[in-house]
């Protein structure tokens, strides 16, 4: 029985302070800044977070935003803890998304590490009125 | 001239012996010759026969036939020689720590398993917008 403690504490203590999956967290806050406006985000239809680098997703946000210009901050969790993770946040004007009816993008980069919760900011800058034209609304 | 042949005396000596031994046996042998020596006996009184169900063996005395402590043990110990596998306690004690012992062994390696692989996810901030990405809810 003795020779099996130190494999079964060996094991318990992998399991318990490292060599397994620790969850890494990253909270990213989206703004949109100036000269972006409130009317210009709302013709947005589609909001879309791409994950890439040590960690691939894609991610789907309440669009047309609720908040403006801050739209809010939502949290990533993955298990990634080394490399680079690029979050890059794309509006579209309509579905299918394209990029002939891409409106804005922009993005942050965060370098993934033993860090548990690490925070960033994706402020959003420009806007393509080409392919999101303002609501027209005429008089008859 | 012929010498004086020696005068043998053993035969007759032989046969001797053998009629007294033959006596001997005789005499030890004949039922007569053993009540012989019981002669100076009384006669004994001439004892009915029991009927054959009656249990002549049976002491009179009562406290020989009571059960003793011993007797019960032995009659336990019979009784529970008896029982089947099933009807013992030990049976279901060992069982019922096995079942426990599986259950436990289960759910410690569930445990482990679902902590090597990263374990819970914490919570979402209610204030956030929203949470994504490994053992999120969300896609």
């Amino acid at each position: 029985m003795k020779p099996r403690l130190p494999l079964l504490a060996a094991i318990l203590g992998a399991a318990l302070f490292g060599g397994c999956n620790t969850y890494h967290y990253y909270d990213i806050d989206v703004t949109f800044m100036s000269p972006v406006t409130e009317t210009q985000v709302s013709v947005m239809k589609l909001c879309l977070v791409d994950v890439s680098g040590a960690a691939s997703d894609t991610l789907v946000l309440d669009c047309p935003p609720a908040k403006f210009p801050d739209l809010g901050t939502f949290e990533y969790a993955t298990f990634a803890d080394s490399g680079t993770i690029t979050f890059t946040f794309n509006g579209f004007y309509d579905l299918p998304q394209s990029s002939s009816n891409q409106c804005t993008s922009s993005s942050t980069s965060k370098t993934a590490s033993s860090q548990i919760t690490q925070t960033g900011t994706i402020t959003v800058t420009d806007f393509n009125t080409t392919n999101c034209p303002q609501n027209v609304t005429t008089t008859p | 001239m012929l010498p004086r042949r020696k005068r043998s005396h053993g035969p007759r000596v032989g046969v001797g012996l053998a009629l007294l031994a033959s006596l001997l046996l005789i005499s030890v042998g004949t039922p007569w010759s053993a009540r012989a020596a019981e002669d100076d006996e009384a006669p004994k009184a001439s004892v009915p026969d029991a009927p054959q169900v009656e249990d002549t063996d049976k002491p009179k005395d009562k406290s020989l036939l009571a059960q003793t402590p011993a007797d019960a043990a032995v009659a336990k110990k019979n009784q529970s020689d008896n029982e089947a596998f099933y009807q013992k306690w030990q049976f279901w004690a060992v069982s019922g720590a096995i079942a426990v012992g599986l259950v436990a062994a289960i759910w410690g390696s569930l445990t482990l398993y679902h902590s090597l692989n990263g374990g819970d996810v914490r919570p979402c901030n209610p204030t956030f917008i929203n949470c994504y990405g490994q053992g999120e809810p969300n896609p």
